[in-house]
Formats: structure tokens, sequence, C-alpha cells
């Protein structure tokens, strides 16, 4: 789920097609909800209509402790709903939502959720190092077929390395970007079963 | 531009006046005796740096108060002070800890302790210089620089000024790159 309508939800997206193209490559099958379409109805159709035994939901876009939002800032799924993601691996790049909603989507029986606990931060003008990071984990878990747990830990090793080459390459000089790549790995979070695997 | 806060933590109460005496013009100095107490005021307000009595009295010494603040604010620079001791090992063993610098309360401290300070800043503002060096890279200053998924904007202008007001915000996000910046010196990446 991805919906483009200002310039973090873009950036979200842009992260969405990176791995929808994975999922292409590899003959997944799989459902992209996007722009206009990517309203709680629609994603509620999905969840209940999706019977397939193992499944992942990838959501990138805003969000907050409580609750992802579609297109516009809709609420697509809050605390109320949160059983909908029951037996799904949960991959959320999206702000704050592994605190209280990821915590509750566990409770209700989803398996893990991978997502962050603070503000996802990104500088505009280094885009692609923060794109890597986000997709490192969902590049584990599709291409090499990884758990959760050690996308999880491919992740942090991602946000380390972009740190240490940005050092390397420019003098120390990136505070914004090191300041934002060092918070975001501080936000990753994974909750649940860490030995779960999409496939 | 405001006066850089110290917090002076010594139950010997003559020499923490003294000592609040000479540094007062430079800088915006309190005293306070007991450990817990210095520690409730450094929860309670910012400080830029902090002068503790090693040989502290009562039920914390000074490396117990120190440890502690380490373990709620790790950029703070704290200066541990004492008077003359014949055994460095448990000083050496208490910088190692967290302490910036040592410096004993012998007749050379109008020398040694400003110094010791402005030093001790000067390390802790070395990151920050680097930081601005960065931002006026910019031609435009209210070019957006950072953006959150929840929608926050945030420009190196409006960072700067928040840095430099020592703003809530600025003083997390001056917290957050010597954070940043200990961390890859820990790790090898910058030469300290």
């Amino acid at each position: 789920m991805h919906a483009a309508y200002d310039p973090p939800s873009t950036f979200a997206s842009s992260c969405a097609a990176e791995v929808s193209s994975m999922l292409v490559s590899i003959n997944c099958t799989f459902f992209e909800i996007q722009g206009p379409k990517a309203c709680k109805s629609e994603i509620h159709k999905h969840l209940l209509n999706f019977s397939t035994d193992t499944h992942g939901f990838f959501n990138y876009g805003h969000g907050s402790e409580v609750a992802l939002f579609g297109y516009k800032g809709e609420v697509i799924l809050d605390m109320s709903c949160a059983h909908l993601l029951r037996r799904k691996i949960c991959y959320v790049i999206s702000c704050l939502a592994a605190k209280e909603f990821g915590r509750k989507v566990i409770s209700n029986g989803g398996i893990c959720f991978l997502g962050f606990g603070g503000d996802f931060e990104y500088s505009p003008f280094y885009e692609e190092i923060f794109r890597a990071c986000a997709n490192s984990g969902a590049k584990a878990m599709i291409q090499k077929k990884t758990t959760a747990g050690e996308a999880f830990k491919i992740m942090k090793e991602t946000f380390d390395n972009a740190m240490s080459n940005l050092v390397k390459d420019s003098n120390n000089g990136n505070w914004i970007v090191l300041l934002s790549l060092f918070r975001d790995r501080d936000y990753l979070r994974l909750l649940g079963d860490g030995s779960a695997s999409l496939w | 531009m405001e006066k850089s806060k110290i917090l002076i933590i010594d139950d010997e109460r003559d020499w923490a006046d003294s000592a609040k005496m000479l540094l007062q013009d430079k800088y915006d100095v309190e005293v306070v005796e007991h450990g817990e107490e210095g520690i409730e005021k450094i929860h309670q307000n910012y400080y830029d740096l902090l002068l503790i009595d090693w040989q502290l009295m009562g039920d914390k010494t000074g490396t117990d108060v120190m440890v502690e603040i380490k373990k709620f604010n790790k950029v703070i620079p704290i200066i541990l002070v004492s008077g003359k001791i014949d055994e460095r090992k448990p000083l050496i063993e208490a910088i190692q800890k967290g302490a910036t610098d040592y410096v004993e309360k012998d007749t050379e401290l109008p020398e040694k302790l400003p110094h010791a300070i402005e030093n001790a800043l000067d390390k802790r503002d070395v990151v920050i210089r680097g930081f601005e060096k960065w931002l006026n890279r910019f031609e435009d200053p209210n070019q957006v620089v950072l953006r959150t998924l929840s929608g926050k904007e945030y420009s190196a202008k409006q960072i700067l000024i928040e840095i430099k007001k020592d703003s809530e915000i600025g003083r997390r996000i001056r917290e957050d790159i010597v954070k940043v910046v200990l961390e890859l010196i820990q790790k090898g990446e910058v030469r300290s």
C-alpha cells in the first residue's frame, strides 16, 4: 500500500515501487494498492478477502503511533481494526507505527511487525541513501528469503554502512543526513516473531 | 549571546564559592552541595558543563554522581575536581567512566580551571561548528533539508536557529549530533 500525494508520501511511494519490482521479478502474486485507491474501504476489502496462508503486508506512507494513513491522510488502519493484519508479516515504512499500533497488531494475531518507533526522517537531497536503508529489510526478505529477524539486522547494518560511507566520502560534512540515519536506525523496531519468513 | 551555564557540585562551600567568583563574569554559575540535589537540578534544567568534586562526601561520591548523570545525559561535559591526591589510579578509573577532564584544587586553579572549561566546551562545540559549516553550504537557507514521514519539514536555517537559541528541539538535535559523532568515533570512522 502506498499513496503519493505530498513530498514525504511521494518518497515513500518510490520506495514501494522498488519493492513491487522485486516481487514482479520473482513472479510473486501480490496486490498493489496505490494512489486514490489507497483508502480504508479498498484496504479492508483486500485484507478481508486475502486468504493465502503466508503473506506479507508492505505499507509505505504516513503513520502515527496508533494508525496508518492512506491517500490524502485518510486513516486506513487503526487500533480498532488491527486484527485485519492477523497472520501477516508487516513491513511498515511509516512514522511511529511500531509503537501502540504495532503492538496492537501483534496482540491481535499479527506474526511480526517491522517498522519505526519514531518519526522516519530523510533528506530530500539524499533520498537514494534513505531508500536503500528503508528497503534493505524488504530486499532481504524477498530476494534472500531471510527471516524477519535477519532482515531487521540487515536493516541496522545498512544504516550503519550508509553512515560510515557518508563520513568517508564527504569529510564528515553531512550532519543532517548522519543525524537522520542515526535516528532512523535507532527507531527501528521488530515486534512479534522474528523467525517468521515470507516463504 | 547567552552565557554558558555551569553547575558546581561540591560540599566544600568555600572552594565552590571561590570558583563561582572566578567564573561568573564569563559563565552563569550555580552551586549545590549534595550529589542528589545536583542530579535533580540537571533533570530539571539545562547546563552546558558540570564541575563535580571527586571527593564528595555523603551517600554518593563524585564518581557515583557522574555515573548517574551519564545514564540520562551522555553528552554533557563533566570536569572532576579534587584536592591534592597521592594515588591517581582511582581517579583515572573515574575519568574512564566519562569525565571530560580533571583539575586539582591547587594554587594554579585560576589558570587551570578556565582553560579546562573552555577546552571541554570547545570539544563539544566542534561538532556544532561542523554542522554550521555544512548548513552554510546551502545557497537558500530556507530550502527544506529534512522531511519526516509524518509530514514535518525542516530547513537548514530553522535547525540552526533552534540549536543556537538552545530551544528544547535545538538541544535535542545538538545532543543527537554529538551522539552520532561519538558513535562514529567509537567505530573508528572519524578522528576525535
